[in-house]
């Protein structure tokens, strides 16, 4: 996830909990008799939320919280439901005359598919995501844990070379993350 | 010290290239922000059913503006103490988690080549070397069962023995530590052992050999054994 969908969930979250401890500190502060908040209460108008309803701009204060949490909660949502998917990368031979492009998530999945059929590894997942202002294929090397690192890790370093190699004067760069299967004759824990 | 020019693998110069930053969770603060979306929503939903009703589009009780009306006779009530906690450890809770920083699921693994000659590639969990530690430590001779935790540091090795001796623990130390080598080689092992006991109950007894005897005493004890039956108590 990029800096700026983060910050945004950070803020929003610090907001939500400040609204949360401001609402429940202020009731138990009330029923504590603390003089500030009384008389902070005691500035509201109670009656005014009597009276709102039945006055003739309430529908449109209706109107206003249907919109708004329909807009405000559909943008949340999306900020955290769009995929981190880079776009299309200029490959080299590109010049005013034509454009040779590839989309980034075919290549990791070529060499996703290619690493897969190597003996030393399980399985391979693959994406190509835009990592905090990274654009990167993603590779997920999967193999037994019999597998000794010493065999594993030439091979994963073949494959980047190979992405390098396809991709000269990018900044499109792999990034493959080794993970184990975990042995049915045992349980790991991590501290 | 120099910081070296990013380039990629034919010395081209990469102009955009930033150092890669090791893998990470997705943050905490989505969950809330998921959840606060969805309550809005919830709220706009309602405030749609209102708003139909107060067009008169349709019959029924306006939500919103019996909660509204609800705010303006608000007494304290005793459910308000659990609430008015619950909102304030909840509260907190989101507090944390807006603030903490997104925990990192990888680390670098030290003996892979790097990206542009400074930024490490290959990444993998302390899991995976857990799980790799607990396979080799499983390879040794007299091992039973082996269970691995990895730290920061250090790595535990647990191992279930058939039979202890110098010569197994210092296999299983010696091979786990070269076989995290290529990628955790700062880490110490630590080895614990247990050796399985073997319940003596389900031990046959020793066979005891029973001495010949002469042939004309052994004649009269068969003759007597038939007589009376002798009780043979087993040994224990």
């Amino acid at each position: 996830m990029n800096a700026l969908p983060a910050g945004l969930n950070r803020v929003v979250a610090f907001l939500v909990a400040v609204a949360m401890i401001a609402v429940g500190a202020a009731a138990i502060a009330w029923e504590l008799k603390v003089t500030w908040v009384r008389d902070r209460i005691a500035d509201i108008d109670a009656s005014w939320f009597d009276r709102a309803p039945d006055a003739g701009w309430w529908v449109y204060v209706l109107a206003g919280i249907a919109v708004g949490g329909i807009v405000i909660g559909f943008f949340l949502l999306s900020v955290n439901a769009r995929p981190r998917k880079i776009g299309d990368v200029e490959l080299p031979g590109s010049d005013n005359s034509g454009t040779l492009a590839v989309s980034p998530g075919k290549i990791a999945h070529a060499v996703a598919d290619d690493l897969a059929h190597h003996r030393l590894v399980s399985s391979t997942r693959s994406k190509a995501v835009d990592d905090r202002k990274r654009k990167l294929l993603e590779i997920t090397v999967i193999a037994d844990p019999t597998t000794s690192f010493d065999d594993l890790l030439p091979v994963v370093e073949n494959a980047q070379r190979q992405i390098r190699g396809a991709l000269p004067g990018s900044d499109l760069r792999a990034r493959v993350l080794i993970h184990l299967e975990k042995s049915k004759a045992s349980a790991q824990r991590v501290n | 010290m120099t910081t070296p020019t990013p380039s990629d693998a034919h010395g081209v110069p990469v102009p955009d290239a930033r150092k890669l930053k090791p893998p990470t969770a997705t943050p905490g603060s989505v969950v809330v922000t998921t959840l606060f979306a969805l309550v809005l929503l919830a709220i706009a939903g309602i405030a749609i059913r209102d708003f139909i009703i107060e067009m008169k589009w349709i019959s029924g009780t306006e939500w919103i503006a019996a909660a509204s009306r609800w705010i303006s006779s608000l007494s304290w009530q005793v459910w308000m103490w659990p609430a008015a906690v619950a909102l304030i450890i909840v509260g907190l809770w989101f507090l944390i988690v807006s603030i903490t920083p997104r925990p990192k699921t990888h680390f670098a693994v030290a003996g892979a080549e790097d990206v542009d000659g400074y930024s490490p590639s290959t990444w993998t969990r302390r899991v995976d070397v857990a799980r790799r530690s607990s396979a080799v430590a499983r390879d040794v001779r007299d091992v039973l069962e082996a269970n691995t935790v990895v730290k920061k540091r250090k790595v535990k090795v647990s191992v279930l023995l058939s039979e202890d001796s110098p010569e197994t623990r210092a296999a299983i130390t010696e091979r786990v530590t070269a076989a995290i080598a290529p990628v955790a080689p700062g880490r110490t092992v630590k080895l614990k052992t247990r050796v399985k006991k073997v319940d003596q109950s389900v031990t046959p007894p020793a066979p005891i050999a029973r001495p010949a005897m002469p042939e004309s005493f052994a004649a009269g004890a068969a003759e007597s054994e038939s007589d009376s039956p002798t009780l043979i108590k087993e040994q224990s």
